[in-house]
């Protein structure tokens, strides 16, 4: 067991192949391996207990697979049936599991942006920064100032050179 | 067009949608214009140039960030739906859309400053309906892009544009590239001048015909190649072989035009991905397993297409590579509905396989079942199998 102690204190027991999901706690591992209390210093507990619900699914999916696949039969009959159905309907499950993990209001995902970026858990950043992605997707600009709160920064000179250099773009 | 689709899908066509509810921001802090630029970058990374280069608009913070961003995507077709283009064109028309694209696409790369790497350089440049060619100002894109040095590009032409983009093969920075065009234009021969890709680690053709000169200068020119992908291929070529080269992929190919040789060269690859469509099973492998050449090195195989219906046997495949471990089998791509049959070889018990992988796409369980019990028929013991779907 690891314990990892966010920045406001609070401490969370988990595996070590739970927060080993994150590459910078992999290399601390690996680097001294009496580690086994890590404090977390731009994490909050609120942040990195969802983290490690990521983490902690991932690795239980994972681990799920290598145990469902694991047969040494020498007859190859029956026996792997159930297994197979287990395993097909976990891979559909995660997939959909990330969707709804990540739908969450926008200053969590930030802060979640934030903390896969400091912790390197790529899977999670790829996931937080597409549905940022996906958010901008498709709305104009008005729409976007008014979701993120940008300020337009620009004068109306600067605005209508931008818009010329691209005139297809803003029509 | 294997790495190019891998790539548009990763990065532009998830389907993670959320839901209304996440949209309202709870005050009236801007945090997006304040994560670090790298974490904006890769945000806008996931858009589409089209739709990147519309956002400088949102604030200065936003310009700037655009100005450098690393991936440069770039799709006509993307660029007629954001211009509310739908119905088939007129040659005339079409070729005005083509010129803004151009221009679109210069704008972009003009803006840069040289300093600003480049990682990613995509750009279709064709659609379903496209009949103009403009391939001068495709010259002048590609060799645009060329000057910030990407370490991956991947373009997809029509016939027209073929000539105009062979200074991509000499282009010192590329480490992967990914060259196709479009199905109706297969049969054109691809014969670039020359070749020097000194860092070149991966080429995927699609649609494209490979012959032994291309080949040749290839691999001559290319000293560290180590992956090859043909997709949708003619191949002409009588024989691919290659000093460097690990891992080979003929998705699709069409190899009635190749000669016996090139089974033989195959026989030396330690990694093969192997499709067939079940209509064009001719030339290669006509002869049948008892007279393939042994695939000594072979350690991994991927199979799909034909190679899994009764006609062939996937288990006689492996039963001719005494040193395979890892064995991937593509359920998709063949419309042939049969089980498997018992080969009509030699029957060889292979002691272990280290790992077997089926994608399952879209086959049914009973499917799965009777693949397993194949395949344990003829494998005593196997490492691990992986379902995926």
């Amino acid at each position: 067991m690891i314990t990892l102690t966010s920045s406001d204190g609070v401490q969370f027991d988990v595996r070590e192949a739970v927060a080993k999901e994150s590459q910078i706690i992999r290399d601390m591992i690996q680097d001294d391996c009496v580690i086994t209390n890590i404090p977390l210093a731009n994490v909050n507990h609120k942040i990195l207990s969802i983290v490690l619900e990521y983490c902690q699914m991932h690795v239980d999916k994972t681990e799920m697979e290598v145990n469902a696949s694991k047969h040494q039969t020498t007859t190859g009959e029956g026996s792997s049936s159930v297994p197979v159905a287990l395993k097909v309907s976990s891979n559909k499950n995660l997939n959909d599991w990330d969707k709804e993990f990540i739908n969450v209001d926008l200053d969590t995902l930030y802060d979640l942006i934030l903390a896969a970026n400091y912790l390197n858990i790529s899977g999670l950043l790829n996931l937080t920064t597409q549905a940022a992605a996906d958010i901008i997707k498709g709305k104009t600009t008005e729409e976007i100032r008014a979701t993120f709160n940008i300020k337009n920064d620009f004068t109306p000179e600067e605005e209508a050179a931008i818009r010329k250099e691209n005139p297809w773009a803003f029509e | 067009m294997g790495q190019l689709l891998k790539f548009l899908r990763e990065r532009f066509q998830m389907e993670t949608r959320r839901s209304n509810n996440t949209s309202q921001p709870p005050d009236d802090i801007d945090r997006i214009s304040n994560l670090p630029e790298e974490l904006r970058v890769q945000i806008l990374s996931f858009l589409t140039t089209n739709e990147a280069m519309t956002r400088c608009l949102l604030s200065k913070t936003w310009k700037n960030t655009l100005a450098s961003v690393p991936i440069l995507f770039f799709s006509f077709g993307q660029f007629l739906l954001d211009n509310h283009v739908n119905n088939v064109l007129s040659g005339e028309i079409i070729r005005e859309y083509e010129d803004e694209f151009a221009k679109f696409v210069k704008s972009v790369l003009q803006k840069r400053k040289a300093s600003d790497a480049l990682s990613h350089f995509v750009l279709v440049s064709v659609t379903k309906n496209c009949v103009s060619c403009n391939s001068e100002a495709f010259k002048d894109c590609i060799l645009h892009a060329l000057e910030f040095k990407p370490r991956f590009l991947a373009v997809c032409f029509c016939k027209h544009h073929l000539p105009s983009s062979y200074e991509i093969f000499t282009c010192a920075s590329l480490h992967e590239v990914c060259f196709g065009s479009k199905l109706e234009d297969r049969d054109i021969e691809i014969a670039p001048n020359s070749v020097n890709l000194p860092r070149l680690k991966r080429l995927d053709l699609c649609n494209v015909t490979v012959n032994d000169d291309f080949l040749d200068k290839l691999f001559l020119g290319c000293p560290i190649i180590e992956e090859l992908f043909l997709d949708s291929c003619i191949l002409t070529a009588s024989r691919i072989s290659s000093g460097t080269l690990k891992r080979l992929g003929l998705l699709c190919c069409d190899f009635s035009r190749s000669g016996p040789e090139l089974l033989n060269s195959l026989s030396k690859f330690t990694r093969l991905t192997l499709t067939v469509p079940g209509t064009e099973v001719k030339g290669l492998f006509e002869k049948g397993v008892p007279h393939w050449p042994i695939f000594k090195n072979l350690k991994r195989l991927r199979l799909g297409g034909w190679c899994l219906n009764s006609n062939f046997s996937l288990v006689s495949f492996f039963l001719r590579s005494p040193n395979l471990e890892q064995l991937t089998l593509h359920g998709g791509q063949t419309q042939d509905k049969s089980n498997w049959e018992v080969p009509k070889v030699e029957m060889i018990q292979r002691e272990r396989l280290e790992k077997v992988n089926i994608m399952k796409q879209g086959r049914s369980a009973e499917w799965i079942d009777q693949l397993k019990k194949n395949l344990y028929a003829h494998v005593k013991t196997i490492g691990e199998i992986n379902i995926v779907l």
